[in-house]
């Protein structure tokens, strides 16, 4: 199980997250939402390893996992929100790259490598760089760059970004299957309808607070709303979406 | 109010900043100060081009004077011709070379531009503009330092300082037009024709050849007397305006002005070609991967053995090199060093060509001296990032501080140095020395660039490529005596120590040992230093900028986990 506790991280003077707690049991898939500035990106990073916390604790299987981090990392799998490559490595490259640095040895990597192309459909672009790549294309490669060492925990960022319809729909099945499969997925997304389907619980946060936590049909219930874009709106959304939508309008139209 | 920029000027300025945008200058002002800096490099070898052969002249001029042989003073002016001349069309290949890759639209441009509402015309006249503005502004700066005194020495005296300083301006900056303009229809047609890839990897070695040739230049500066073409057209254009009536001047200007107006014609006509294939074909370029980059990483391999960490940072490092054009400048500018390092030791040795048949250190260190160079410049190069953004793999995946990180930057700077050593040694050694030296040579080549690589490895701490430039690394300034004492170290001495050894197996042997030993030192140094690597935690994962935007004072949140 992958615990967080009272996690706080600041920057100077302001501080990103404050005091979050969540804990992610294995097998399930869990969501992170939030508007942009909320926090979401901080935490990601922080159960990355790649931020220190300025105080709180990160712990897997009750231990703390920040410990020995590169013990750490190697049971993590990342689909950051920016597809920031090596553009001018083609695909299989890329990943080759990847397994190495995750120690994979050479012969079950190249399979396995050849396997993911085939299975995301880009086999036939795999002698093309990925500077030639479309945005849907890089995220497959970045997908399968996270899942290629089998690890323990997902951590997946806006993974939907650029992918086609049939893509996603692959892909919201193989997150429900990693999930299947014993995994700790942690799912972070703007796309509420997809982190609905996928995710069986969440937290909505806000200024680096939790102003919502627990699963989707009990968040509806509990605030009697239709969706989870409705609790959403709720707990987050402050301003007056039909004032700004005018405005911008308005602007639009300035001479 | 402001008035609006009109779409072509701001394109003009754009593409501008284009040519002289690089990942190492992380501001405007190092910028400035690195294009201030070419053009200082470009213009002082003029100056001391004038200082050289101005006296010389003026010594010259009261001998023929005094002796009344005029023809002496035409001929050391057509001399002096061919020398500005040949100035001129070097330094400004080098200057092209160095922006080969913003000569022509590349398939950023048609990304960026493609969706905007500005005419074809307009971009592709931008472009035109400010190919042209960046020829004229460096043409200019190399040729009117060595004009005006040029007209003033040899003309003034005679009346006839307008006429020498049209004649050296335009022999000069025609020669100058000639070679930027045949350039950009060498990259576009290179673009066209073959592919993109393909005109990058020729762009590295046209830096390499004309940075040599520019380097030679300024050590040997001594004209020859003899122009090749086209090198004779722009002399013979030189001399026409300059009042010269040898025979066959005229039609040597003739085709400087032919040549000229063609390679002008053909550059617009390419530029017109790669604005409308940009356009029109989305580049998909494919990665192939040539046979010395094979070669390279099969000796990466043998070095890494069955690290994969290792190893994949060896192939991610010579995959770099190969594709990243920024990181083979460095490269192709400390090799062009060498080359002009051995030409000069050869050119000002005592005795012919058949003393360079004999055992000579002048002729066994040349390898070494390219190897160890091409060391120099791969340190330089770790250091220019690229595609940073992307090297959050490493902070995601790598498991730093591991000694097979460093192994594998040890392995690629080896297999990287070798083969060029090598080739080297088979071209130059093999033809001069015979078979059984070279194979003797070959060892002791192996040996020192592996010595080479070592040490240079000692002072990389991170994985190559994936930090920012820290500004003013470099320290080219301070570090000069050094780089000259390690190429004495693993050059000068080595070699020294193999020709004392050649008919001495015993002595031979002990001294390969001893290289062994000094190698295996280093490895085990390599292996505990690196264990100090640390991955910078850069912006990107530091000071997270998203989050320092939180300026939100709205009413606080509501807790559903309270209300429930």
């Amino acid at each position: 199980m992958l615990r967080v506790q009272n996690l706080t991280k600041r920057y100077g003077a302001l501080t990103a997250v404050q005091n979050v707690s969540f804990q992610v049991r294995a097998g399930e898939v869990f969501g992170l939402l939030g508007p942009n500035g909320s926090g979401k990106s901080t935490i990601v990073k922080v159960l990355m390893g790649l931020l220190e916390p300025s105080s709180g604790l990160v712990e897997l299987d009750g231990k703390d996992a920040l410990a020995n981090v590169q013990e750490y990392k190697k049971l993590l799998g990342y689909v950051p929100e920016e597809p920031h490559l090596y553009t001018y490595l083609t695909g299989p490259e890329y990943l080759q790259l990847i397994g190495r640095l995750r120690a994979i040895p050479d012969a079950v990597l190249h399979e396995k490598i050849d396997r993911f192309l085939e299975l995301l459909g880009i086999y036939d672009d795999r002698y093309q760089t990925l500077s030639s790549y479309s945005k849907g294309m890089r995220q497959k490669i970045l997908i399968a760059a996270a899942v290629l060492h089998n690890p323990r925990i997902v951590i997946l960022d806006e993974p939907f970004s650029g992918l086609d319809v049939s893509a996603a729909r692959v892909l919201k099945a193989f997150v429900r299957a990693l999930a299947d499969e014993g995994k700790i997925v942690v799912f972070s997304s703007h796309v509420l309808e997809v982190v609905e389907q996928v995710c069986s619980r969440v937290i909505i946060l806000k200024d680096g607070r939790i102003v919502g936590h627990d699963s989707v049909d009990n968040l509806r219930n509990t605030l009697k709303l239709p969706s989870l874009d409705a609790v959403f709106a709720t707990l987050v959304a402050e301003e007056n979406v039909e004032a700004r939508t005018s405005g911008l309008v308005s602007a639009m139209h300035m001479q | 109010m402001t008035a609006l920029q009109s779409p072509f000027r701001i394109l003009w300025r754009t593409f501008l900043e284009q040519f002289a945008a690089n990942e190492s200058a992380t501001s405007d002002l190092q910028m400035r100060r690195a294009i201030i800096g070419v053009f200082a490099f470009l213009i002082t070898p003029g100056f001391f081009l004038m200082m050289k052969t101005m006296p010389d002249y003026e010594l010259m001029l009261m001998v023929a004077k005094a002796r009344n042989m005029p023809q002496m003073i035409e001929t050391r002016l057509a001399q002096l011709a061919v020398l500005f001349v040949s100035y001129s069309m070097v330094t400004t290949g080098l200057l092209t070379v160095f922006i080969w890759d913003t000569l022509v639209f590349d398939k950023r441009d048609s990304m960026v531009l493609g969706p905007l509402p500005v005419r074809g015309t307009t971009v592709v006249a931008a472009k035109l503009a400010a190919l042209a503005t960046v020829l004229i502004g460096a043409a200019l700066a190399v040729n009117v330092t060595s004009g005006v005194p040029f007209a003033f020495v040899t003309g003034g005296p005679e009346g006839h300082l307008i006429r020498h300083l049209a004649g050296h301006l335009s022999g000069t900056i025609g020669g100058a037009v000639f070679v930027f303009s045949a350039l950009v229809i060498v990259r576009g047609l290179l673009v066209l024709v073959v592919s993109p890839h393909f005109a990058a990897t020729v762009g590295s070695l046209l830096q390499f050849v004309f940075l040599s040739a520019v380097l030679c230049f300024m050590m040997v500066p001594t004209a020859t007397g003899k122009a090749t073409v086209p090198i004779a057209w722009f002399f013979g254009l030189f001399e026409l305006i300059r009042g010269s009536r040898e025979q066959g001047i005229d039609t040597l200007a003739q085709r400087a002005l032919v040549a000229l107006s063609l390679a002008v014609v053909g550059a617009v006509a390419v530029t017109l070609g790669g604005y409308w294939r940009q356009m029109r074909a989305a580049l998909s370029p494919s990665a192939r991967v040539g046979a010395s980059a094979v070669v390279r990483r099969r000796i990466a391999r043998l070095m890494t053995g069955r690290d994969p960490i290792a190893r994949g940072t060896a192939d991610f490092i010579l995959t770099t090199l190969a594709r990243s054009r920024p990181q083979q400048v460095p490269i192709a500018i400390t090799a062009s060093i060498a080359v002009a390092i051995v030409s000069i030791a050869v050119a000002t040795r005592p005795g012919g060509f058949d003393a360079l048949q004999a055992p000579r250190t002048v002729v066994l260190w040349i390898p070494i001296v390219i190897g160890y160079w091409i060391v120099v410049g791969l340190r330089a190069s770790f250091v220019m990032p690229t595609e940073l953004p992307a090297a959050w793999l490493f902070r995601a995946h790598s498991t730093l501080p591991s000694a097979s990180y460093w192994s594998g930057v040890r392995a690629s700077m080896v297999a990287f140095a070798i083969g060029p050593a090598l080739l080297v040694n088979a071209l130059i050694v093999l033809p001069l020395a015979g078979f059984r030296l070279t194979a003797i040579h070959s060892i002791v080549i192996c040996l020192t660039v592996t010595i080479a690589a070592q040490f240079a490895s000692l002072l990389v701490d991170s994985v190559p490529f994936t930090r920012a430039y820290p500004p003013g690394h470099a320290k080219l300034k301070t570090r000069w005596p050094l780089y000259m004492l390690g190429m004495y170290a693993v050059a000068y001495l080595p070699v020294q120590l193999e020709l004392r050894t050649l008919n001495d197996p015993a002595g031979f042997v002990r001294m390969v040992a001893a290289g062994f030993a000094v190698t295996g030192t280093l490895e085990v140094l390599g292996r505990r230093i690196a264990m100090n690597w640390q991955l910078q935690p850069d912006t990107e994962f530091g000071d997270d900028p998203e989050a320092l935007t939180m300026l939100n004072l709205s009413q606080p949140p509501r807790s559903v986990q309270s209300a429930m």
